[in-house]
């Protein structure tokens, strides 16, 4: 399969299994309310009274910024405050992502990857060791009448999710520390021997370096989301091995990698785009309702963007 | 001293020289345009040659001083800026505490001093050799001149502290011996210390500079002449009238753009690699010489350059001399970010305030600092927007006032007047530049933009081509705005206290209002009752705590102290205001804009 029918295969699986979007989207907008409690709490407690904060409300006012960056060497009080309402989200915001994402994965590409198949014939093991076979099963977007399963065969199971949920929870916990040491490793080595390069033989170079540096990253982060999907279509949990199969493929696969991930990234950068530049331009920040409804599409948009260069890597992997 | 090594030119080739300038400046360039309009004090011929391998220079200069004092002169004091980098146990390098090295060493050495009529003179070194002392044989007395010769050579720093050379690049300042001013019975002249600028009386300058023909050369005033030697040399004369310096400037590589505005020609002199800064640099220069010359006076000189520096000189980059400027390419999106025109529009602000009202830099650098920087404050409003003069990325916005004030209240306790050495680390950037700036800024809101604009306009006009001080300054304030300004002079310019005004509490029928800081400055409170009335109160500030009761009126809303941010020294605006409910609908757009932050957080981080 190629990367573009590996790209529109993902887009036809996230619209098929809208669930998943539904249950990513919730989950995200619950940890950040959550998150969100206890500044929201010292804002009402500090500013919540302050006509300031009308001023605040409608962009990023300079004077209230700098004030709060000048006071902050000065006004021990100030800096007790911002430590303790910002260090919770912040450290809360990391875990969150990392425990939310490493469980939720193992769902959301387990469904991905049994798009068509049902749920009797890639039922989990009775032993409840062995994974299911994935690669015995027929090729993604096989007809109905192939599959001979019935038109239950596109639903969505909750169970199935769940139980991918669980399954792959330890191994990618390890993987997602595993990838960020190496991701800071390659990033500081990567930038540090780009701006040495640059310093050594001249600014033009960056005219080079830096279209190396993007299609490294977009491999890099292949690599990152094809290990999980490796380990999932390959029923395996051991994280090395998965991580082989991954390195493998996308190196073996560039052009199709790259065919999937250029206009999966595209379609992300182009909703981003649409929000900065389009939308956000024109809308008072004051009006807070609007605002809401606009920021939890654009979420659900970028939702919806990730999950289809995933569905579209499992569909790639898959034989 | 050290003996002299120059080989002066022979008076036979310098006649020949001068000849042909004189010839040249018939058929290639126009003559200066103005004639004098102040009487010349200390007036220079100098006839340099550039030795672009070595980064030397060979001078031959001519002083003439006028006495203008009422008692006699017996000596004559010259700067030697140069010699600040001959070591780095100067006084300039051990305040700056590091950067000296072989490469960025400096010096000026000076030989054969003597009158017109061949009577030598002894140059004695003093300090730390930035400055030098000749005694004369008889003192020029009241209303006399005296004029003297001397030789120089000097030796050119890599470009760190505003002079030297950057490969092809050279940006000359500070590099001829110059008289200190006779003031009070004696000269006024510092060694030069590493926060302090210069101060020089007004005079002439006829300067000629030799270098390597295809340099490309930029100088105060107006190039007289332009002669090839067919030598590989070329010869280019300057001349400059009612100026307190002389810089110039040349590069191989200096290309030349220019815009005519109110009768002046601006001339950037840029490098090929910063060809995007033409436009940004020429519409900052047009924004800042017409709205400077409307307020304060028109700009005197035909000529204004602005001259570009290299990525590896940016240490000459944002300095100022008398008709010509150097501006700092530092890199921003267009439009965005506009420091760019923030160094253009302040360099050229001091044509205003140190070029024509020549301040003492090294005494009082808040003058001339702190005037500049609120001009192009003003400047920088007009032009960009009050809310966007330096920043305007989509709902991010900073104005330079914002930035300019976010220096001041990280450090407000340093007070504005004060010589420049006397500053401790960042204490100068906000004594000279941020804390005048706020201050001057406070003024203007609470005087009027009218009756401020006529206090600068008076000020600069009483003493444009002298030497004003502080004190001048404080009477024509008053003079012009007909009020008492101690608070303004006492509490800022002398002394160091802050002011911190907040509405501490808010009753039903009273408010409760609290100044902290010992810096008292009369203000306004606006109040607001739940109908929608208000009643705007005068407080003076002068107790610590002060309660306002409301009997029988509705219920007071919110109450704010100066409501229209009038003072922009009080350190937080933040705690002004106080309501007496949460103001929920803006509380709920803030908490919708940090909920979409820790969303798009989630997202990258764990890839949900």
């Amino acid at each position: 399969m190629n990367g573009w029918t590996a790209f529109r295969t993902g887009i036809s699986r996230v619209l098929r299994y809208r669930q998943v979007v539904v249950i990513l989207f919730a989950v995200n907008l619950f940890s950040a309310l959550v998150l969100a409690a206890l500044p929201a709490w010292g804002l009402a407690a500090g500013l919540g009274r302050r006509p300031a904060i009308r001023q605040a409300a409608d962009g990023v006012d300079a004077w209230l910024v700098i004030e709060t960056l000048a006071s902050w060497s000065t006004d021990e009080t100030l800096r007790q405050k911002v430590i303790s309402l910002g260090s919770v989200p912040a450290a809360g915001v990391a875990l969150m992502a990392w425990l939310s994402g490493a469980f939720l994965n193992g769902g959301v590409l387990l469904t991905y990857a049994e798009d068509g198949r049902s749920f009797n014939k890639l039922g989990p093991d009775p032993s409840g060791r062995n994974s299911p076979d994935l690669q015995a099963a027929p090729s993604v977007e096989a007809p109905e009448a192939l599959s001979s399963d019935g038109p239950n065969a596109w639903r969505f199971r909750w169970r199935r999710f769940l139980w991918g949920c669980w399954h792959w929870f330890g191994a990618f916990l390890l993987l997602g520390i595993a990838q960020t040491v190496a991701s800071v490793v390659l990033f500081v080595l990567l930038v540090g021997g780009a701006m040495g390069a640059v310093a050594a033989v001249g600014g033009w170079l960056t005219w080079v370096i830096v279209p190396l540096l993007i299609l490294v990253a977009v491999l890099w982060l292949a690599l990152i989301e094809c290990t999980r999907i490796a380990a999932v279509i390959e029923g395996t949990r051991n994280i090395v091995q998965a991580f082989s199969g991954a390195v493998r493929f996308v190196l073996r696969h560039v052009p199709s990698v790259v065919g999937l991930y250029g206009p999966a990234l595209l379609l992300l950068g182009l909703v981003h785009a649409l929000y900065l530049w389009g939308i956000m331009p024109n809308l008072p920040l004051e009006w807070w309702a609007l605002l809401l409804v606009v920021q939890q599409a654009t979420i659900a948009a970028r939702l919806g963007a990730r999950l289809v260069r995933l569905a579209g890597g499992v569909a790639l992997l898959q034989p | 001293m050290q003996p002299p090594t120059y080989p002066h030119t022979s008076h036979a080739l310098a006649t020949l020289l001068l000849a042909s300038c004189f010839l040249a400046s018939f058929f290639l360039l126009p003559p200066p345009a103005h004639a004098s309009l102040t009487p010349p004090i200390a007036s220079y011929t100098i006839d340099v040659a550039l030795d672009v391998e070595a980064k030397t220079l060979a001078a031959h200069e001519i002083v003439t001083y006028v006495n203008t004092s009422a008692e006699p002169i017996p000596d004559l004091v010259f700067h030697l800026y140069l010699n600040a980098f001959r070591s780095a146990d100067t006084i300039y390098m051990q305040e700056i505490g590091h950067g000296w090295g072989p490469e960025r060493t400096g010096w000026i050495t000076v030989s054969d001093v003597r009158l017109t009529d061949g009577t030598p003179l002894t140059l004695e070194e003093v300090e730390d050799g930035t400055l030098a002392r000749a005694e004369l044989p008889t003192p020029v007395a009241p209303g006399e001149a005296v004029t003297i010769e001397l030789d120089f050579e000097a030796q050119l720093p890599q470009i760190f502290a505003r002079t030297g050379y950057a490969g092809d690049f050279f940006m000359v300042g500070q590099w001829f011996p110059k008289l200190g001013v006779w003031q009070d019975g004696a000269w006024n002249a510092y060694a030069f210390h590493a926060n302090a600028e210069f101060y020089a009386d007004f005079g002439a300058y006829d300067v000629t500079i030799t270098l390597p023909s295809g340099y490309v050369t930029g100088g105060t005033g107006l190039p007289v002449s332009k002669v090839d030697h067919g030598d590989g040399t070329l010869t280019m004369h300057y001349h400059a009238e009612d100026v307190i310096d002389f810089a110039w400037t040349a590069s191989p590589h200096f290309l030349e753009a220019t815009r005519r505005v109110d009768g002046i020609e601006i001339l950037y002199l840029h490098l090929p690699e910063h060809a995007w800064t033409i436009e940004r640099v020429l519409d900052a220069a047009e924004a800042a010489v017409s709205h400077y010359g409307s307020w304060y006076g028109p700009y005197p000189y035909a000529r204004l350059t602005v001259v570009d520096v290299p990525n590896d000189g940016q240490g000459a980059g944002g300095m100022e001399y008398p008709t010509l400027v150097t501006a700092g390419t530092l890199i921003g999106p267009a439009g965005a970010v506009r420091l760019l025109e923030v160094v253009v529009v302040h360099e050229i602000g001091h044509q205003w305030w140190q070029s024509m009202v020549a301040f003492n830099e090294a005494e009082e650098p808040w003058l001339d600092e702190g005037f500049t920087d609120y001009s192009a404050v003003r400047v920088m409003a007009a032009a960009h927007g009050d809310d966007t003069s330096l920043v305007d990325i989509g709902k991010v916005e900073m104005s330079y006032l914002d930035m300019r004030r976010a220096e001041y209240i990280s450090n407000p306790q340093v007070p504005m007047y004060g010589r420049a050495w006397e500053f401790a680390g960042r204490d100068y950037q906000t004594g000279a530049y941020s804390k005048p700036v706020v201050a001057l800024s406070t003024l203007e809101r609470v005087l009027g933009e009218e009756t401020m604009l006529d206090v600068m306009r008076t000020f600069f006009q009483r003493h444009q081509f002298g030497h004003p001080t502080t004190e001048d300054l404080h009477a024509v304030a008053e003079e012009v705005s007909d009020q008492d300004l101690s608070w303004f002079f006492d509490g800022l310019v002398y002394g160091d206290g802050v002011l911190n005004y907040a509405v501490t509490d808010v009753d039903a029928h009273s408010v409760t209002v609290m100044r902290q800081g010992d810096l008292i400055i009369p203000t306004e409170m606006q109040v607001t009752f739940a109908d929608g009335s208000t009643v705007l109160e005068r407080w003076d500030g002068a107790e610590a705590e002060a309660t306002f009761t409301y009997p029988g009126r509705p219920p007071v809303r919110s109450a704010e102290v100066d409501p229209e941010r009038k003072l922009m020294v009080d350190l937080r605006w933040a705690d002004n205001g106080l309501s007496r409910r949460l103001e929920i609908s803006p509380w709920l757009a803030l908490i919708t804009r940090l909920l979409y932050n820790l969303q798009s957080a989630l997202l990258a981080l764990g890839g949900l």
